[in-house]
C-alpha cells in the first residue's frame, strides 16, 4: 500500500512537472507574437498618447506637460476638420465600390458554368500581389494629363477633346486616388465573399428554386442574407484600414493638389514631420483612433446576427 | 521535440533583440553616411571614395545609405529625435541651419579652418553653411540656377530670349501652342518648387526676412512685392503651363522638357543630362538665360553640403569630410556628375583636371556661373543665414501658396496672407 501511495504521488508530481513544462513552451511560443503586439501596437499607441500631452517640437528646446492643450487647438482648426471630412469621403468612396464590385465578381467566380475558373480567380488576386508603392506610381502615370493612358483612351474615343488634369483638379484628384484604392482593395473582398458564397448550403438554393423564386429573388432573399455577416465584417475591417491608409494617397498626390487629398493620416504626417510639431501630430493620431473606436462600437451595436452561431 | 521548439523560439527572440545590444569596438569604427545623391553615377563615385577611405584608414568601414531628397530632412530630424542618427549626411540649402536647432549636429569650424574658409566660393560657406557665427556644414558643390529653353521655339515666333519680366511673359505665351501639346513652363509643385518661386521673389526685391537692429530677424512677406510676384506666376501658369502642372514633380518637368512638351525649364543644368539620355537630338537646341531681373537681379542657387552628427564617431566622420575635400578626391567626385556639381571649393574650380573635363554643353552655363552665383542666394537667405530656411523648403510654403491660387482659386492677397501666417508661426519660438 505504501508503495502504491508513493507511486501515486510520484505520478501526480510527474503530471504537474509535465503541465508546467507544457505551459512554459506555450508561453515561449506566444512570446514572439506578444513582443510584436507590445512593441508594434501597444507601446507606440501608449507613447503617442504620452506625446500628445506634451509640447514637443523638433528644433525647439525644452519639453513640458500641457495637458489637453494640443487637443483643444487641434479640434478648433478648420484644416483638421476638412481633413476628417475628406477622410470620410475617401473611406466611403473606396468602400462602396469595393463591396459592390466584390460581391459581383465573387458571384461570377462562383457561377458553376464558368470555364477557366482557376485562371480568373488567380487574375482577380493580382492587384493584391503588387506592392502599394508600385500601385501608386502606376496609377499616377495612368492619370497623368500628358502621358497618361486614361486620357489617351478618352481622347482616342472622342469622349474628350483635351487632356483632363486628373491629379491637378481637387475633385478629380480624390476620385483618382479612390479608383486606385478600389483596384488595390478589391481582391480581398472577392476572396472573402467567394469563400462565404461557397459555404452556403446547396439545399437553400434548391429549396428556393422549388418554391418558384427567380434567380434574382434567390440572390436577394437567400444568398445576400447568408452573406450579410461576412459583408459586414469585411466592410468594417476595410473601413478601418482605408481610413488609416497613408501610402497610396501620399505617393500618388502628396496630399495635393493644394490639400485636396490630405486625409487624416497625411495630415498627421504633415503636422509631425513637415510641421515639426510632434505632440500635435500625436494628438491627430489619437483623435483618429477615437473616431475609429466610435465606428467599431457602432459596428457591434448594428451588426446583423450570425444565423450559424450557436444559440445561447 | 519540446526542447527543440523552445530553443528555436529563444534563439529567434535573441536575434530579434540583438540590435538593442551596445556596439562592439569593431562596430564603433563603422560610419553611416546618408546621401541624397541618388543617381547611379554619384552613388558609384561615393562608393569609390569610401573604398579609398577604408583602405587608407584600416579598421574603418563606411555604410552608404541613399535616399531621395523628398522627405530626407524629415527622416534626419526623426532620426535625431529617436537617437539613431547617421554619422554624417548630405544636406540641402537651409538644412544645416534647421538641424543645428535640434542639437543633433556638431559645428565644423575646425574642419573649415583646416580646409581654408577663404577657399570657398562666394557665400557657399559663410552664409549657406553657417549660422550665428558657427560653421555647421561644408559645401560640396553649388549650382547656378537659370532658365534652359528651346532656342528654335522662340526663333519660330521671332522672339528673343527674355531680359525682363514682360519679355518673359511674351516669350512664354509665344511658346505655348495647346494644339501641338506645347507649353512654356511650370514650377514643380514638390520640395523643389520653393527654389523657383524664390528666384522670382528675389528678382522682385523680396527677401522674406530682414535683419532687425540689435539682432534677430523680422518677417517681411505680406507686401506688394510678394503679391506682384505671385500675380505674375499665376498669369504665366494660366496662360502657358499644362493644366496638370499643379501635380507635377521636378523629375516629371525635366522629362516634359526633354520630351518637347515644355519649352523652358528652370533650375540646374542637370536637365541637360536628362535631355542627353532621353532626346539627345535637341541638345544643341537648348540655350540658357538667367532669371530676368525685376526690381533687381536675383536668382536661386543649388547647394549641397555635408553635416556631421553628434555621435561617438563624430571625429572619424570629420576625417571623412576632410578626406573628401582632398583635391584629387573632390575633382573626381565633382566630375562624376558635372551637370549638378559646380565646385564650391576654389582648388577644384581652378584645377586643370576639372576644367579640362567639363562637358562642352555646360561651358555656356559655366561661363555665366560666377556672375549668377554672385547675386543668388538660398531660399530666404539673401540677407544672411537664418534658422528657418530648411523648414520653409521642407514645408513647401512657397510652391503651396501658388497651388492654393491655381487649384483653390484663392485670391493672391489672401494666399500671401496665409503664407505670411505660416512663416510667422515658424519664427515665433
Amino acid at each position: 500500500m505504501v508503495t502504491t501511495a508513493l507511486a501515486g504521488r510520484a505520478a501526480v508530481r510527474r503530471g504537474a512537472v509535465r503541465r508546467r513544462s507544457e505551459a512554459a513552451v506555450g508561453v515561449l511560443l506566444l512570446a514572439p507574437s506578444l513582443l510584436i503586439i507590445f512593441g508594434v501596437v501597444l507601446y507606440p499607441a501608449a507613447f503617442a498618447g504620452y506625446l500628445s500631452v506634451l509640447n514637443l517640437h523638433i528644433g525647439r528646446p525644452g519639453v513640458a506637460f500641457v495637458g489637453l492643450q494640443n487637443y483643444v487647438r487641434l479640434l478648433s482648426l478648420p484644416e483638421f476638420w476638412r481633413s476628417v471630412g475628406r477622410g470620410l469621403v475617401w473611406t466611403a468612396g473606396s468602400l462602396g465600390p469595393q463591396v459592390v464590385l466584390g460581391l459581383a465578381l465573387a458571384s461570377l467566380l462562383n457561377y458553376p458554368g464558368l470555364r477557366a475558373r482557376v485562371l480568373y480567380r488567380g487574375l482577380v488576386t493580382l492587384p493584391w500581389l503588387v506592392p502599394t508603392v508600385t500601385v501608386a506610381i502606376i496609377w499616377r502615370w495612368m492619370f497623368h494629363d500628358v502621358y497618361g493612358v486614361i486620357n489617351a483612351v478618352l481622347m482616342g474615343l472622342g469622349i474628350t477633346d483635351h487632356p483632363i488634369p486628373w491629379l491637378a483638379d481637387p475633385d478629380l484628384a480624390m476620385a483618382a486616388v479612390i479608383v486606385a484604392n478600389v483596384w488595390r482593395g478589391l481582391p480581398l473582398m472577392v476572396v472573402l465573399f467567394l469563400a462565404a458564397l461557397q459555404s452556403i448550403p446547396r439545399d437553400l438554393y434548391d429549396a428556393a428554386e422549388m418554391d418558384g423564386a427567380s434567380p434574382w429573388q434567390r440572390y436577394l432573399r437567400v444568398i445576400l442574407p447568408q452573406l450579410a455577416p461576412v459583408v459586414w465584417i469585411a466592410a468594417v475591417l476595410r473601413t478601418i484600414w482605408t481610413f488609416n491608409f497613408f501610402d497610396l494617397p501620399w505617393i500618388m498626390t502628396h496630399g495635393g493638389p493644394g490639400e485636396a487629398t490630405t486625409i487624416p493620416p497625411v495630415y498627421a504626417y504633415l503636422v509631425t514631420f513637415s510641421g515639426y510639431r510632434l505632440s500635435e501630430g500625436a494628438a491627430v493620431t489619437v483623435v483618429m483612433f477615437a473616431i475609429l473606436v466610435v465606428f467599431a462600437l457602432l459596428y457591434f451595436r448594428l451588426s446583423p446576427e450570425d444565423e450559424h452561431a450557436p444559440a445561447r | 521535440m519540446r526542447p527543440i521548439i523552445a530553443s528555436v523560439v529563444i534563439l529567434t527572440l535573441l536575434l530579434g533583440l540583438s540590435p538593442l545590444l551596445p556596439r562592439t569596438a569593431a562596430q564603433s569604427m563603422k560610419l553611416t553616411l546618408w546621401s541624397t545623391l541618388t543617381q547611379d553615377e554619384r552613388v558609384a563615385a561615393m562608393r569609390k571614395l569610401i573604398e579609398r577611405f577604408e583602405k587608407e584608414n584600416a579598421g574603418t568601414s563606411v555604410e552608404l545609405v541613399t535616399m531621395p531628397w523628398g522627405g530626407a530632412l524629415d527622416k534626419m530630424n526623426a532620426a535625431i529625435l529617436a537617437g539613431n542618427a547617421p554619422d554624417l549626411s548630405t544636406v540641402g540649402q537651409g538644412w544645416p541651419q534647421s538641424l543645428s536647432g535640434t542639437g543633433g549636429i556638431v559645428p565644423l569650424d575646425d574642419v573649415a579652418q583646416r580646409l581654408g574658409p577663404d577657399k570657398f566660393v562666394g557665400t557657399s560657406l559663410r552664409v549657406m553653411g553657417s549660422l550665428d557665427g558657427k560653421v555647421w556644414s561644408v559645401p560640396v558643390y553649388v549650382t547656378p540656377h537659370g532658365f534652359f529653353y528651346r532656342k528654335s521655339w522662340l526663333a519660330e515666333k521671332n522672339v528673343a530670349p527674355p531680359k525682363t519680366w514682360d519679355e518673359f511673359y511674351t516669350a512664354a505665351v509665344a511658346m505655348t501652342d495647346r494644339k501641338r501639346n506645347r507649353y512654356a513652363w511650370t514650377i514643380p509643385f514638390d520640395i523643389h518648387g520653393g527654389k523657383a518661386v524664390w528666384a522670382w521673389l528675389l528678382s522682385d526685391g523680396e527677401t522674406i526676412f530682414v535683419p532687425k537692429q540689435g539682432g534677430g530677424w523680422a518677417l517681411d512677406f505680406d507686401n506688394p512685392r510678394t503679391t506682384e510676384t505671385y500675380e505674375f506666376l499665376k498669369r504665366i501658369h494660366l496662360q502657358a503651363a499644362p493644366a496638370g502642372a499643379p501635380s507635377y514633380s521636378q523629375s516629371e518637368i525635366e522629362e516634359l522638357f526633354a520630351k518637347e512638351v515644355l519649352g523652358m525649364y528652370y533650375e540646374t543644368p542637370g536637365v541637360l543630362l536628362t535631355v542627353k539620355k532621353m532626346n539627345p537630338k535637341i541638345l544643341s537646341d537648348v540655350g540658357f538665360f538667367a532669371v530676368p531681373p525685376g526690381k533687381r537681379r536675383g536668382s536661386g542657387q543649388g547647394w549641397v553640403g555635408l553635416v556631421v552628427y553628434k555621435t561617438p564617431r563624430a571625429e572619424l566622420a570629420k576625417k571623412f569630410v576632410e578626406f573628401m575635400f582632398r583635391q584629387d578626391n573632390l575633382v573626381e567626385f565633382t566630375l562624376s556628375y558635372p551637370y549638378y556639381h559646380f565646385p564650391a571649393y576654389q582648388p577644384v574650380l581652378t584645377a586643370k583636371a576639372y576644367t579640362d573635363h567639363v562637358p562642352p554643353e555646360l561651358l555656356g552655363v559655366a561661363r555665366g556661373a560666377p556672375e549668377i552665383l554672385k547675386w543668388s542666394a538660398g531660399i530666404s537667405m539673401w540677407q544672411g543665414p537664418n534658422p528657418w530656411a530648411g523648414e520653409i523648403e521642407a514645408k513647401m510654403i512657397l510652391p503651396r501658396t501658388l497651388a492654393k491660387i491655381l487649384v483653390n482659386h484663392m485670391p493672391v492677397p489672401q494666399a500671401v496672407r496665409e503664407a505670411d501666417g505660416e512663416l510667422r508661426a515658424l519664427i515665433q519660438r
